[in-house]
């Protein structure tokens, strides 16, 4: 079965998408959950014209953005909860979900699809609304914000 | 992370080959000839590596989202077959809604339109022939009909059997007396 498929090679990277977009694993897990399920009521309807990933990560983010319009937590509130399912010896770890913390939404959302979702930039253009060009800008950036951050984290923590 | 200073046009471009992205080769030799290139590839390496290794779900978690995605597969499975044989319902329904209130109106004929021209023939000269007479077959010859015998009516006896009479009642008179002709 498709789902089924789908579902051994997409859980792990949708369920760490929807853990660094809320930054709560609860509400990764629920999102992951009606992600695949989602996926098994419209299977049918799939036609592979482009990659599965495109075609997972796209209901992701749909399902991302339905939980954002009916949730009243807002994902800067969950992050200390968040924390708590981090080994507390991956400092390095820390520093980069916090550095993807601080980015724009979108941005995140740009990094993310790429990074997690591999992605490819037509992809993610064709997903967040933006041209080539603008995702090749906002990786570019967002890389290098993500560097600054995790730099200036690790530099504040050995007090260097 | 070390933080690298380079122009964003190179910095682009190593990010896009990075990603596997078309670039432009000569710009991304001087890319790559750029002081801190090396390390910035290093680093983008290894910030896709953490983003890759972030919490992974428990394997029980993944075993009871696998177990509702087969209960809803099942589920899914008995609700098209239910939509199958309701959709075939509902279609059997309308076609016989359609049927009755149709049919009268397909049975029912229509008045004849009113003649415009009325076309008079002379009249033929009409056969005595019926069509079952026209069907016999010429050959046939006609059955001989039984002569009518009419009954004999009782005031009106013929002559020869009244004569009849007479000779039988002169012979009984004869025989019973001897005598001869009395008229």
């Amino acid at each position: 079965m498709l789902a089924d498929d789908l579902f051994t090679r997409y859980a792990v990277p949708v369920y760490q998408y929807f853990l660094r977009m809320t930054g709560h694993a609860d509400d990764a897990g629920d999102l992951t959950q009606e992600v695949f399920l989602r996926i098994v009521g419209s299977q049918h309807r799939y036609e592979p014209r482009g990659r599965e990933a495109a075609w997972v990560f796209r209901i992701a983010r749909n399902v991302l953005a339905k939980r954002r319009r009916s949730a009243s937590r807002s994902p800067e509130t969950a992050l200390a909860d968040a924390e708590v399912a981090y080994e507390p010896d991956r400092v390095l770890a820390i520093g980069f979900d916090e550095a993807l913390r601080l980015l724009q939404k979108l941005d995140r959302d740009v990094y993310l699809l790429r990074e997690q979702g591999g992605l490819t930039y037509e992809e993610v253009a064709a997903l967040c609304g933006l041209t080539q060009d603008g995702v090749r800008a906002r990786l570019r950036r967002t890389r290098d914000q993500i560097r600054r951050l995790v730099a200036l984290r690790l530099s504040d923590r050995t007090g260097e | 992370m070390t933080v690298i200073v380079m122009d964003l046009k190179y910095s682009e471009t190593l990010s896009a080959f990075f990603d596997g992205e078309q670039v432009d080769a000569e710009l991304l030799a001087e890319s790559l000839g750029q002081p801190g290139a090396h390390t910035l590839l290093l680093e983008y390496a290894a910030l896709r590596a953490k983003s890759q290794s972030g919490a992974r779900p428990s394997p029980e978690f993944l075993d009871a989202v696998a177990a509702k995605m087969r209960q809803a597969a099942h589920r899914r499975r008995w609700q098209f077959r239910f939509a199958v044989v309701a959709a075939s319902a509902c279609l059997a329904l309308v076609a016989v809604a359609v049927g009755f209130i149709w049919a009268p109106v397909v049975e029912r004929p229509a008045e004849p339109p009113a003649p415009a021209t009325a076309v008079r023939l002379a009249a033929p000269a009409l056969s005595r022939e019926t069509p079952t007479d026209l069907l016999r077959a010429p050959t046939a010859a006609p059955r001989p009909q039984p002569a009518a015998t009419k009954p004999p009516s009782p005031d009106r006896v013929p002559v020869a059997a009244l004569r009849l009479r007479l000779g039988q009642w002169e012979e009984s008179l004869a025989h019973e007396g001897g005598e001869g002709r009395r008229y």
